[in-house]
């Protein structure tokens, strides 16, 4: 199923453009204003990326 | 028969609004639907336009020793559903703990002998039970709604991590998340909403469903949303997630 | 015995009785005779029965499908044209139209919804068409099947390539191909087994098809130039083979440009991007340089703002305003947005001199520049940077870019061709896009700065300094690439003039580049960036034989002389299929760039003014420097082009309508012999005037005098009331300032100068802006954005203008072209044209003509109306 806001990499995909690995760094760098915004939201995402790190079967 | 089963985050997310919105826009769509309220709250039924003061309901048949399923209603646009019943605290206790055993769900739902292409939409409370694990544990696909709240990410985080809800469900193939009532012009809850999307990746359904007061107001007029605002663009987000669960069954 | 013979009963029925029975079905006729019974009592009064019929027929439509609205449906979908409400005299001639319109040609849709009594013709029709394009279809599938053959044996084989024997024979082949003289019936022959050829490649998909369709047209271009000049020479009189001369040379040209086609075809630009390393750490800083000088502040925000969204580490990303003009509010605005800001005391050297300056103050590795208004996608980077860490000698990268463009006379007179009439301006524009030869557009371009350091910087000594500055680069070894991905979009919406005078400007730079460092004789470059350079600049030149084609039936006609010395016929036979077959070419050339008629229609109309400033340049390359300034000079030079290219075209129509006159009386009054020349020579004026009509109606376009352009989109977007309500809306179009929306106006209360939320997604993120209704049109909603933060401009510019998908989905919408409609849009547009030009003539003048306009429009609304098969069938599911 496609939704309207298909990100780059799928358009491109479309327009038969290969290029795999588009990173949205915008995306990313927003992730991490957010978390050094709100401690709380901080704590508990290192708190998965640690517990990641332990689980590796996991997809968090 | 496919069962979809709609779980809270916590208590209060929406979830009986999605329950009644979705079944509403799945019946207009020529599907087969069975609306089944295991949330004691009661709510559903309301959506649908039944009167406050009828309390009758499933579990209030079982209580009074009636057959269960002769509490069934058809709504004016065709949705059949079973509400709740209004009991009490302790007969909800002794309900959970004396009649539902084990493989109760599945076996009355089966009695039902419904035709394959039925549409059973559960709607359960937050807080697990021998009813709500039930539920969990037969469905063929497990929505779960959250809020794009700091609290329900932490409440998410912790049900991920210590298997709450038991059998690796909440990671598992049948379980998606739904985010609700996205206040739009928040800078919070957009932030969270897309930290959300940053941890659960494709296990989130690609729809969110923003605070509107038309939902608000069409529950007050005792009606679904799509009925009561067309435009509006929660309607169209309900419409879009039964779309959704629609092409999710279709392969 | 008469009564026995079906046709009497039919011959004795009344017209309305025949009327029916040829379109419906008997059950439908027995319906009428009872209809009439009922209401006429079998009186023949002829205009009651008419009305009554009509009567019925609406009824008929009404009534026999289930539901009455779903019938008025289909009815307002088989004639579309009819106004229903209050239908006039003219309706009824539409309706007998398109009724029969429907019931010979459009069976199928027709038969689909009513119950027409036609499936038998149709089927006949059908069978008719198979026979006639059976004979094609086998070929086509011959022609698949031996094509496959061959990759099979290639692949499984391993075939030694031995390309000089290939190349000898080919050439031998070539030359009997184009040498052997034919005679007028051998010709027709010729012409059309090489149509049954071209017509069964051309319904292949594939590139060899392809490859064969073009090589086609180079023989058959090849064997007319080759009779050209063997056959057709009159060098009996000297004024004959004075002009001969100068046409020849003319096709000559066409030809040269014909064969750099094909080479452009046969070794096509097809680079993809590259990926980047999965680790950041990796990726190279960039300095983005943005030129200004004049443009305006909001332009200069938008151009920094959709730089810094470029989705590019933060800290290897640094953005810097190079500021000719000097100016404290784009000081200002540097500083409020946290954007270097550059600027000189001097203004040497334009824009050149200005990057010049930039090098030496910044650092990165790589440096890309954006002029002001061209707005970079936020993949830019990601999607070009891959080729820089692949390929070491690699100096400069390219993109194409998407051309804003305002909706000018021709669209709005035909209010239809949207999206793609950019290239409207667009095909002058992109003709040396194909090729390496894309340095020229000298924005939304990557150099390295170490090898663009090695060479000196930019090239300040010409106005095309980026292919000058490639020169250099060429001569030490290092390339350039092409990476045809719509990655910007150019904002400033350009007039036809700025554009052309744009042109021109390159035109004379290279021509400049050439006397001064001439590609072809310095050390340096490879032999195909040579060509690359000689290509181009013939491309710049194509003006003038363009020019020679106008003028030559003109010549001709006035002052009596054959230029082609051979029979009318032989011409036409040799003429048609080069002119068939490059059309198609062309399609082929530009595959993406739709319109190949439309550029050939602006070389003939305005190239000679790009040739002429280049011809200019290349006797002396000083001509033309008005000023040290670049964009103060092109301003003026707009000016003078403004007033002098309609003009120009008003002469030339006076022209042609003499000739035309001339043709016609001299083929009433002259010899019989000349008769079918001058209908050839009449043919090429009427030609000629249909692409000045063009000319006229594009040059005389509004002034643009809104800076700020608003680009069409079409996304889901939602409004915020203030009370908390929440309403879907469709954004329809987007500018800096604010966005035109439509809604559902049936539930929704929405009231001007409310303050409202309009939320708009990206990707998977959602924004917010506070915005005001400023205007309600119906259901079209126009808001103004208010009091924006950084942050959000930033991510409006994010979700608008450098949405990464936004451009190329624009890329993708092309495809091939079609050539019939474009020669009916074409025609159209001609026609209004000379409707704007025959406003400007003496009143009574003009409204002889207007009315004559006026009929015309009135006859095209009596015509039968194309239905689309799929609305009517997605209606019946």
């Amino acid at each position: 199923m496609k939704w309207e806001n298909n990100d780059a990499n799928e358009l491109l995909k479309s327009a038969n453009i290969k290029a795999n690995n588009y990173i949205e760094i915008k995306e990313n760098e927003a992730v991490t204003k957010i978390k050094k915004k709100w401690p709380l939201v901080d704590q508990i995402m290192s708190f998965v990326v640690k517990n990641s790190a332990n689980r590796k079967d996991r997809t968090i | 028969m496919s069962i979809l089963c709609v779980q809270g985050m916590r208590s209060g997310v929406g979830v009986s609004t999605i329950v009644a919105n979705v079944s509403r826009i799945l019946q207009d769509l020529d599907q087969n639907v069975l609306v089944f309220d295991l949330n004691p709250s009661n709510l559903l039924r309301l959506h649908f336009n039944m009167d406050w003061e009828d309390a009758s309901g499933w579990a209030l048949n079982m209580v009074e020793q009636r057959s269960w399923n002769s509490a069934g209603f058809q709504c004016e646009q065709g949705v059949r559903f079973i509400p709740f019943g209004q009991i009490n605290y302790q007969s909800y206790q002794s309900l959970l703990t004396n009649c539902i055993n084990e493989n109760w769900l599945i076996d009355q739902l089966n009695a039902l002998d419904l035709p394959d292409n039925t549409w059973i939409i559960l709607n359960i409370a937050s807080e697990l039970n021998t009813l709500s694990t039930q539920a969990l544990n037969n469905s063929d696909i497990i929505l779960r709604v959250l809020e794009p709240s700091v609290a329900c990410f932490s409440q998410l985080i912790n049900s991920i991590q210590s298997d709450y809800i038991g059998d690796d469900l909440s990671l598992s193939n049948k379980s998606f998340y739904l985010i609700s009532k996205l206040m739009a012009d928040s800078e919070i809850d957009q932030e969270m909403a897309l930290v959300l999307k940053n941890i659960l990746v494709d296990k989130i359904i690609p729809v969110s469903i923003h605070f509107d007061e038309n939902v608000k107001e069409a529950f007050a007029h005792k009606t679904t949303v799509t009925l009561h605002a067309p435009d509006s663009a929660s309607a169209k987000e309900f419409r879009r997630i039964s779309i959704w669960l629609m092409s999710y069954f279709n392969h | 015995m008469l009564a026995a013979n079906p046709f009497n009963k039919i011959i004795k029925s009344p017209v309305d009785v025949i009327f029916l029975s040829i379109i419906f079905q008997p059950i439908i006729v027995k319906e009428w005779l009872a209809f009439k019974k009922l209401f006429f009592n079998d009186r023949n009064q002829f205009i009651g029965t008419w009305i009554g019929l009509a009567v019925f027929i609406s009824v008929l439509l009404f009534c026999h499908q289930s539901q009455r609205v779903k019938a008025f449906h289909s009815l307002k979908k088989l004639f579309p044209h009819i106004n229903w409400a209050t239908p006039t005299f003219a309706d009824a001639v539409r309706f007998i139209i398109q009724t029969l319109w429907l019931a010979t040609i459009q069976t199928k849709t027709a038969c689909d919804v009513f119950l027409f009594n036609l499936n038998r013709i149709f089927r006949f029709l059908n069978i008719i068409k198979d026979a006639v394009l059976l004979p094609f279809a086998g070929l086509s599938k011959a022609a698949k099947w031996l094509l496959g053959e061959i990759d099979r044996l290639i692949e499984n084989y391993d075939v030694k390539f031995e390309p000089y024997i290939y190349v000898l024979f080919v050439f031998l082949f070539a030359c009997i191909a184009i040498t052997i003289p034919f005679d007028v019936s051998a010709q027709i022959a010729f012409i059309f087994s090489l149509w049954f050829v071209a017509i069964a490649a051309h319904s292949i998909f594939g590139y060899l098809p392809k490859l064969m369709l073009v090589s086609l047209s180079i023989i058959v271009s090849s064997r007319y130039l080759w009779w050209r000049y063997t056959s057709t020479l009159n060098i009996d009189s000297s004024v004959d083979i004075f002009f001969g001369v100068i046409l020849i040379c003319a096709e000559t040209y066409t030809w040269f440009v014909l064969l750099a086609g094909f080479f452009q075809i046969v070794w096509p630009l097809q680079r993809k991007p590259v990926s980047l390393p999965g680790d950041l750490y990796f990726w190279p800083s960039v300095d983005v340089f943005i030129p200004t000088y004049r443009e305006d502040i909001n332009i200069v925000r938008t151009t920094v703002l959709a730089a810094l969204s470029i989705d590019w580490p933060e800290d290897k990303l640094n953005v810097f305003i190079l500021d000719d003009g000097k100016r404290s509010p784009i000081q200002e605005l540097a500083e409020q947005i946290g954007v270097g800001y550059l600027a000189r005391d001097n203004n040497l050297h334009g824009k050149a001199g200005n990057i010049n300056q930039a090098l030496t103050l910044t650092k990165s590795e790589y440096v890309a520049v954006f002029d002001c208004g061209h707005i970079p996608a936020r993949s830019f980077l990601q999607l070009t940077m891959g080729w820089f860490l692949r390929d070491k000698n690699l100096a400069i990268i390219q993109t194409p870019h998407h051309h804003c463009y305002f909706p000018d006379r021709v669209e709005r007179n035909l209010g239809r061709i949207k999206a793609e009439s950019s290239l409207f301006y667009g095909a002058v524009q992109d003709d040396n896009d194909i090729w390496d030869a894309s340095f020229f557009s000298g924005s939304g371009i990557i150099l390295k700065r170490a090898p663009l350091l090695e060479v000196g910087g930019i090239a300040p000594e010409t106005f095309t300094e980026d292919a000058h500055t490639a020169l250099h680069l060429y001569s030490k070894g290092y390339t350039s690439a092409y990476i045809n991905v719509m990655q910007a979009v150019e904002l400033v919406p350009n007039a036809l003039s700025t554009r052309i005078a744009q042109q021109a400007r390159w035109a004379r730079g290279l021509a400049q580049v050439f006397r001064i460092d001439n590609p072809l004789l310095r050390a340096g470059p490879n032999m195909a960036q040579r060509l690359c350079y000689a290509n181009a600049m013939l491309g710049f030149l194509k003006g003038i034989p363009s020019l020679v084609f106008l003028l030559a039936p003109l010549v001709c006609l006035y002052f009596h002389i054959y230029l082609i010395h051979a029979p009318a016929v032989e011409i036409a036979l040799y003429a048609i299929p080069v002119i068939a077959l490059s059309s198609i070419f062309n399609s082929y050339r530009q595959e993406k760039r739709r319109y190949s008629i439309w550029s050939g229609i602006y070389d003939t109309i305005f190239g000679w003014y790009i040739a002429f400033s280049a011809v200019a340049a290349l006797i002396h390359p000083k001509i033309g420097f008005l000023s040290g300034n670049i964009k103060e000079d092109l301003s003026s030079e707009v000016e003078i082009f403004d007033f002098a290219l309609p003009k120009f075209c008003r002469y030339l129509i006076g022209l042609n309508l003499a000739a035309v006159i001339l043709a016609l009386t001299r083929y009433l009054l002259g010899p019989a012999d000349e008769q079918s020349m001058v209908l050839l020579y009449l043919a090429w004026v009427i030609c000629n005037l249909i692409m000045l009509g063009v000319a006229i109606n594009i040059t005389q376009q509004p002034k643009h005098r809104q800076l700020q352009n608003r680009i069409e989109a079409h996304d889901e977007v939602i409004i915020k009331k203030a009370s908390g309500h929440l309403i879907c809306a469709l954004m329809e179009n987007y500018s800096d300032s604010g966005l035109g929306l439509r809604i559902e106006p049936r539930y929704v209360t929405i009231e001007k100068s409310e303050k409202v939320y309009v939320l708009i997604s990206r990707d998977e993120r959602e924004f917010a802006f506070p915005a005001r209704i400023t205007s309600i049109n119906e259901d079209f909603v126009d808001i103004l954005f208010e009091n924006l933060t950084l942050q959000q401009q930033l991510d409006y510019i994010q979700c608008t203008y450098s949405h990464s998908g936004a451009w190329l989905l624009w890329q993708q919408s092309l495809s091939q072209e079609k050539l019939l409609s474009n020669i009916k849009t074409i025609i159209m547009t001609c026609f209004y044209g000379y409707i704007i030009l025959a406003r400007k003539l003496p009143k009574f003048i003009t409204r002889h003509f207007l009315l004559l306009g006026a009929s015309f429009a009135f006859i095209k609304t009596l015509l039968p109306k194309n239905i689309k098969d799929n609305s009517i069938q997605h209606e019946h599911a």
